[in-house]
C-alpha cells in the first residue's frame, strides 16, 4: 500500500470534483447545444442552464434554435424550462424524463444574429440510400421530367426551320418518288423498244393483199377451191402471229401506263406518312394535357415534400425500429459500438414521458401567431422498450379564426415501424405570401384565404402522402416576372383570372412502385385557354408542313409526269392504231375465210348434184332397156 | 519531448534500484491503460491502482503511450472482438442484458466493442505481460545495460548537439 499514492489520488479526485461542480452547467449546456445543433442543422442556443445534483433537476431560462433554411429567424424558442431526471434510470445511463412543460413556445421570432452554423465540408453519405433517399429521388425525378411548356406562335414558327426538319425526319417520299421514276424511264425505253421493233406494217399489207385476193367467185375447181383454202389459213396464221405479239406488247404497255398513273394516289399515302414523322420530329406540343398543375405546382411541393421528409428521416434516426438481433456497423477508430441490450419495462436510452406544450407559432412582426396548445406523449430512442408509440397532438386557433392542428403516431414498437401525421391549416391567410420562382407562377399572392389538410403515411418501404388545399378569394402579383413566352402568360392570365383554385396531390409507393399525381381545376382552364390561343398557331405550323411536303411531292411528281408525258400519246395513238387495225382486218379476214369455206361447200354440195342427176340419167337408161 | 523525457524516465527506471517487479506491474498496468479507451471504469481502476500498489508509475506512463499507438492499429481488431463477445455468445447475452438493466454497470461503458474487446485482449495479456517485462527488466540490467552503452549510435546520440542541450535544459529545471 503507498499512502502517498493514495493522498495524490484523493487530491486528484477533489479536484475533479471541484471543477466539475464549477463547470458541469456549462458542459451539460454545451452537450445539449451540440446535440441540438446536430439535429436542427442551424445554432441551438441555451442561456442559462441550471443542473442540480441533489434532486437532478435541470432548468434554462430561454432556449433557441435557429432555422436553418432562414438563419435570421428562429425555429423555434422557448422560455423557462425545468425538469428533473430519474435517478435510477440516471444510475443505469438512461435519460428519463416523467413530465416537462414547454411553455411560452414560439416559432418564426426573428434573431440578432445569426444563426447559420460554421460550413463543415459535406460529410460523404455511407451506407446504401435507404427508402426515404429513393422517394426524396423519384419525387424529384418525377419533376424534372415534366416537359418544359413554352408555346410562343412567333418564336415557334421561327424556330420550326422546315428544312433541317425534313433533313432531320428523313422523309422518304422523295426517293420514293426517285424510285417510281426510274420505272418511269424504263418503261419508256419499253415503250421506244416497242417502237422500233414492232413493224409488222410490211406483214400486214401482204396479209392485206393476200385476203383481198381471196375471191371465192373465181373458184373454178376443186382444187383451185383447196389452194385458196390454204392460202387463207396461212395468211390466219401469219395475222395470228402478229396479233399475238402485239397482244403480249400491248398488255405490257397498258400495265405501265396503269401503274405510271396510280402513282400520284399512292405518293398522297407516302406524304401523310412523312408528314407524321416531321410533326414528331417537330414535337407539336398536344394541347390537350393534364400535367399543368403538376407543372405548376410540382416543384414546391417537391421542395416542401424534401424538407418534410429530411425532418421525418432525422426523426427516424433517433427513433429507429426495433431489430431483434444489433447489426455490426462501420465505427470511427477509438468510437466503438454500443450494444444496447433492451427488455420491456426497463428504462430507454432517452424518455421523456409527456411533455405539455403551450405557446405562439407563425408569429410576426404584423399580426399575432396561433396560440398552440397541445401534448406529447412518449418522447423515446426506444419505443419498443416502453411498448407505446410516440403520439403528438397539437391544436391552436386566432381570434381571426385561423386554426391548426398536427397530430402524428409513430409507431416503432414493433420491427415493422409504422407512422401517420396529419395537419390541418384552416383559414389561412395568403396575403402577400411569396411563391417560390417559377415562370409560370405570380411572384406572390396579393390576397386570399386557405385550407390545407396534409396527411402522410408510412409503413416500412410503403408510402402514403395526400395534400388537398382550397384557396379562395385569391388575388395575384405577377408584375415582378416578365415573359414573352405566350404559354406563361396564358397560365399567368388565368390563374389571375381564377377565385377559387383547388389542389390534390396524391403521391404514393411500394417498393420501387411510385405514382405522384397533382390535379387541380388549373388544368382545365389553362388547357381550354390554351387550346383557343394555340389552336391557330398550330394549324399554321402544320399546314406549313404540309405545304412544304405536297410541295416536294408536286416538283417530283412533274419531274415523274415529264419523264413519259411526251411518249405516253404516241405510245398509246400506236397502240390504238395497231389495235384497231388488227380488229377490223381480223373480221374480215374471218369472214373472207368463212366465205371461202362456204363457197366451197356450195360447191361441193352443187358437184355432187350433178354426181347425182348424171348417176340417175345413167340408172333411168339401164333400166328403160 | 513528453516522449524524450519519458524515455529517459523509463531508461532511468531500467538502471535504477526500483525492482523488476514493481518496473514490470508498472509496464503490465499501462498497457491496459494503452489498449483500452480513456473513458470507463477500469480507467478509474487502473489509475486507482497506480496510486495506492508499489508499481513504477513511470514504467506505466511510458507503456501507456506506446501501447495507445499499438490500441490505434489494433482498434478494428477489438471492435470485432467486442462485437463477437457481446453479441455472438447466445449463453452470455441474459448476463449481459441484466448488467445493462442494472443499475451502475452501464456506466463502466462494458457494451462498447472496442471497450469489451481492448478490455478483454489486456486482461488476457496481464500476467503474460509482466512475465515478459519482469524477463526484460532483469536481462537488461544483467547484460544488456553494458553493451547497449557501446552501441556506435547510443554514442553517437549521447554525443549529438539536441540530447545534450536536451540534458542541459532538464538540468536547469532541477
Amino acid at each position: 500500500m503507498r499512502w502517498k499514492g493514495f493522498i495524490a489520488l484523493a487530491v486528484l479526485v477533489a479536484a475533479w470534483l471541484i471543477v466539475t461542480s464549477l463547470f458541469l452547467d456549462r458542459w451539460i449546456e454545451s452537450g445539449l447545444e451540440s446535440a441540438g445543433e446536430a439535429i436542427v442543422g442551424a445554432k441551438v442556443e441555451i442561456d442559462g442552464l441550471d443542473f442540480r445534483f441533489s434532486d437532478l433537476s435541470v432548468q434554462w431560462q430561454k432556449l433557441q434554435a435557429a432555422d436553418s433554411k432562414q438563419p435570421m429567424r428562429n425555429l423555434l424558442e422557448t422560455g423557462r424550462i425545468a425538469f428533473k431526471m430519474s435517478p435510477a434510470a440516471l444510475f443505469r445511463k438512461r435519460i428519463v424524463i416523467d413530465e416537462m412543460a414547454l411553455e411560452g413556445v414560439r416559432s418564426g421570432t426573428p434573431r440578432t444574429t445569426s444563426g447559420a452554423l460554421q460550413k463543415k465540408p459535406p460529410k460523404p453519405k455511407t451506407g446504401k440510400p435507404d427508402y426515404l433517399d429513393k422517394l426524396k429521388a423519384r419525387l424529384k425525378n418525377e419533376v424534372d421530367l415534366l416537359p418544359v411548356m413554352k408555346f410562343d406562335p412567333a418564336a415557334f414558327k421561327k424556330k420550326l426551320n422546315l428544312d433541317s426538319l425534313i433533313a432531320i425526319a428523313a422523309i422518304r417520299t422523295p426517293q420514293r418518288i426517285d424510285s417510281v421514276k426510274k420505272d418511269a424511264a424504263a418503261a419508256v425505253e419499253r415503250w421506244d423498244g416497242f417502237a422500233r421493233t414492232f413493224r409488222p406494217d410490211e406483214d400486214l399489207k401482204k396479209i392485206q393483199s393476200d385476203f383481198q385476193g381471196l375471191e371465192p367467185q373465181k373458184i373454178k375447181t376443186i382444187p383451185e377451191a383447196l389452194a385458196l383454202v390454204e392460202k387463207a389459213r396461212s395468211t390466219q396464221k401469219s395475222f395470228k402471229a402478229i396479233s399475238d405479239t402485239f397482244s403480249v406488247r400491248q398488255k405490257e404497255i397498258r400495265a405501265d401506263v396503269g401503274r405510271l398513273a396510280s402513282y400520284p394516289a399512292q405518293a398522297d399515302d407516302w406524304i401523310r406518312e412523312d408528314y407524321r414523322s416531321v410533326a414528331q420530329k417537330a414535337k407539336l406540343p398536344d394541347l390537350s394535357m393534364r400535367s399543368i398543375a403538376k407543372m405548376l405546382a410540382g416543384g414546391a411541393i417537391v421542395v416542401k415534400a424534401d424538407q418534410v421528409l429530411g425532418y421525418y428521416q432525422t426523426v427516424r434516426k433517433y427513433m429507429p425500429r426495433k431489430t431483434n438481433k444489433p447489426e455490426k456497423k462501420p465505427v470511427p477508430r477509438f468510437k466503438g459500438q454500443d450494444i444496447h441490450y433492451t427488455e420491456r419495462h426497463a428504462y430507454p436510452t432517452f424518455l421523456i414521458r409527456r411533455i405539455s406544450v403551450s405557446g405562439q407559432a407563425g408569429a410576426d412582426t404584423t399580426r399575432a401567431g396561433v396560440m398552440l396548445k397541445g401534448e406529447i406523449f412518449d418522447v423515446t430512442s426506444q419505443p419498443w422498450v416502453i411498448g407505446k408509440p410516440t403520439t403528438v397532438d397539437l391544436s391552436g386557433m386566432t381570434q381571426d379564426l385561423r386554426s391548426v392542428a398536427f397530430q402524428a403516431v409513430l409507431d416503432h414498437v414493433t420491427e415493422a415501424a409504422s407512422d401517420s401525421f396529419h395537419v390541418r391549416f384552416g383559414n389561412v391567410s395568403l396575403n402577400r405570401v411569396a411563391i417560390p420562382a417559377s415562370r409560370y407562377l405570380p411572384a406572390q399572392i396579393q390576397k386570399g384565404k386557405a385550407d390545407f389538410n396534409l396527411v402522410l403515411r408510412f409503413k416500412e418501404a410503403d408510402f402514403l402522402g395526400r395534400l388537398d388545399m382550397n384557396a379562395r378569394d385569391l388575388g395575384f402579383d405577377f408584375n415582378q416576372v416578365q415573359s414573352s413566352d405566350l404559354f406563361v402568360d396564358i397560365v399567368r392570365r388565368v390563374i389571375g383570372q381564377m377565385g377559387l383554385i383547388t389542389l390534390d396531390v396524391r403521391a404514393a409507393g411500394k417498393q420501387d412502385n411510385f405514382q405522384f399525381n397533382v390535379n387541380s381545376n388549373i388544368d382545365d382552364l389553362v388547357s381550354q385557354e390554351l387550346k383557343k390561343m394555340g389552336s391557330q398557331a398550330l394549324a399554321d405550323a402544320e399546314a406549313r408542313i404540309r405545304s412544304r411536303l405536297d410541295q416536294i411531292k408536286a416538283q417530283k411528281l412533274a419531274e415523274l409526269e415529264k419523264l413519259y408525258a411526251d411518249k405516253k400519246p404516241a405510245i398509246e395513238a400506236s397502240i390504238g392504231n395497231y389495235e384497231k387495225w388488227i380488229s377490223d382486218n381480223k373480221s374480215l379476214l374471218d369472214g373472207k375465210l368463212d366465205g371461202l369455206l362456204k363457197e366451197i361447200e356450195k360447191r361441193k354440195k352443187g358437184e355432187e348434184n350433178k354426181l347425182k342427176d348424171k348417176a340417175r340419167g345413167l340408172l333411168d337408161g339401164v333400166l328403160k332397156n | 519531448m513528453i516522449f524524450l523525457k519519458l524515455l529517459s524516465k523509463f531508461i532511468g527506471v531500467l538502471r535504477s534500484g526500483a525492482k523488476p517487479n514493481e518496473i514490470a506491474w508498472g509496464f503490465a498496468l499501462g498497457t491496459v491503460l494503452g489498449f483500452t479507451p480513456f473513458r470507463g471504469a477500469h480507467t478509474v481502476v487502473v489509475v486507482f491502482l497506480l496510486c495506492i500498489l508499489r508499481v513504477n508509475v513511470s514504467a506505466a506512463m511510458f507503456s501507456w503511450l506506446v501501447f495507445s499507438l499499438f490500441a490505434f492499429l489494433l482498434d478494428p481488431l477489438f471492435h470485432s472482438l467486442g462485437f463477437f463477445v457481446l453479441t455472438g455468445l447466445p449463453a452470455l447475452v441474459p448476463f449481459w442484458t441484466s448488467l445493462y438493466n442494472a443499475p451502475v454497470a452501464p456506466l463502466t461503458r462494458f457494451n462498447n466493442t472496442v471497450l469489451m474487446g481492448s478490455l478483454l485482449v489486456s486482461l488476457v495479456l496481464l500476467v503474460p505481460n509482466f512475465l515478459f517485462f519482469k524477463w526484460f527488466v532483469e536481462s537488461y540490467r544483467e547484460s544488456w545495460n553494458a553493451k547497449i552503452k557501446k552501441w556506435k549510435v547510443v554514442k553517437a546520440l549521447n554525443a549529438s548537439s539536441a540530447v545534450q542541450w536536451y540534458l542541459k535544459i532538464r538540468e536547469m529545471g532541477g
